[in-house]
């Protein structure tokens, strides 16, 4: 049963628990600010959660950024619209990234170009949080994830509109992601991997 | 008698005139203190920095910077800013593009849209709001804040958050 597509809007946007989240909030190392990249939106209730933290925290919203980039530039390289939708400088790294379920949105060409970027502000041990989806079909735009506390998240859909979901192989992630660990790892009961992979 | 009152002036006679001041009621409560406003209207638009003392709308068009370190500053739904924006409290629903520095909170409003770093011990992001940036929300003593008066090469920030660490 796909559990995102029959989702009522009526009885309010689901809610659920992420053994993922509380890995990742597990590992973090409290002795010192930690710099966060957000992939996603920017939420108030994310950066009011994040804000217990001593943090910096940088909101990329990178879907739509890389989206108006190549709707603006059509024969702009991937590569490139990538790079431009996140400008950050060579000096800057990030202790995590929260790619959510970005993955999902992206074929595995762009996925490795979209890694290859993210290597560059990671050091080691930097965390990444993903989810991949087995589901036949995927909202038609990234869900925004709304951090309700250290284990439930709540998500919800910009749109009703649904697309197939690539339904990438974990043999293909591992490949993808070998410069990173996989520190965490649990299927959920709605069709959904989460991940939490640490750079080597 | 050297008045006359002309008729409808209300102004004092100098039978009525008291011109021993009454003494003021003692209050162990100060008046507060008004608070001057400032407003840079709908068909303003200003190319420049902006220094003072008193709070300030903005509902027009800004480029530059803009410093009212102990002020509030909101910009309004029709404001568009490209600049640099200190104050106390910063309130956004309009568009800005620049870094925010508050030396107590900046809130985003819904529907506002913000390009740039974020730096206050408090800041609220409603839902709506749509913000690409970074936000430190280190205190004030801890967060580099910009100079008061900058020198002939500062710019307002148009690349944003080019170093996040």
């Amino acid at each position: 049963m796909n559990r995102i597509a029959s989702f009522n809007p009526e009885t309010g946007p689901p809610e659920h628990k992420s053994l993922g989240f509380g890995a990742l909030l597990g590992l973090l190392q409290n002795d010192r600010k930690i710099s966060i990249l957000d992939l996603g939106q920017g939420l108030g209730t994310n950066i009011d959660f994040w804000s217990q933290f001593p943090c910096r925290i940088s909101i990329a919203d990178f879907y739509r950024g890389y989206q108006a980039k190549l709707a603006a530039e059509p024969e702009m390289p991937r590569s490139m619209a990538m790079a431009e939708a996140l400008p950050y400088d060579g000096q800057t790294s990030f202790d995590v990234v929260l790619s959510w379920d970005l993955f999902n949105y992206f074929d595995l060409e762009e996925l490795e170009m979209l890694v290859k970027l993210l290597c560059r502000w990671c050091r080691p041990g930097t965390l990444i949080f993903g989810l991949i989806s087995f589901q036949p079909q995927i909202p038609n735009q990234p869900v925004v994830y709304k951090i309700l506390d250290n284990e439930r998240i709540l998500y919800q859909m910009n749109t009703p509109e649904m697309r197939p979901c690539p339904r990438h192989q974990p043999r293909d992630v591992a490949r993808l992601m070998a410069q990173f660990r996989v520190a965490g790892s649990f299927l959920l009961r709605h069709g959904i991997q989460e991940y939490v992979w640490a750079y080597k | 008698m050297i008045w006359k009152k002309p008729e409808g002036d209300d102004a004092p006679t100098p039978a009525s005139y008291n011109p021993q001041p009454a003494p003021a009621p003692v209050s162990h409560h100060p008046a507060p203190a008004r608070r001057e406003h400032a407003l840079i209207g709908p068909s303003i638009e200003i190319k420049g920095n902006l220094t003072g003392s008193e709070d300030l709308s903005i509902e027009g068009r800004v480029e530059g910077k803009i410093e009212l370190q102990q002020n509030s500053i909101t910009v309004g739904k029709n404001g568009r800013v490209r600049a640099d924006i200190v104050g106390r409290v910063i309130v956004i629903m309009g568009e800005v593009d620049g870094n925010v520095y508050g030396e107590e909170q900046i809130l985003l409003r819904q529907a506002s849209v913000v390009q740039g770093n974020l730096f206050a011990p408090r800041v609220t992001l409603e839902d709506g709001a749509r913000f690409k940036g970074t936000i430190d929300m280190a205190p004030r003593t801890a967060v580099e804040t910009p100079a008061l008066h900058p020198g002939p090469d500062s710019k307002p920030s148009g690349p944003m958050f080019k170093s996040a660490t």
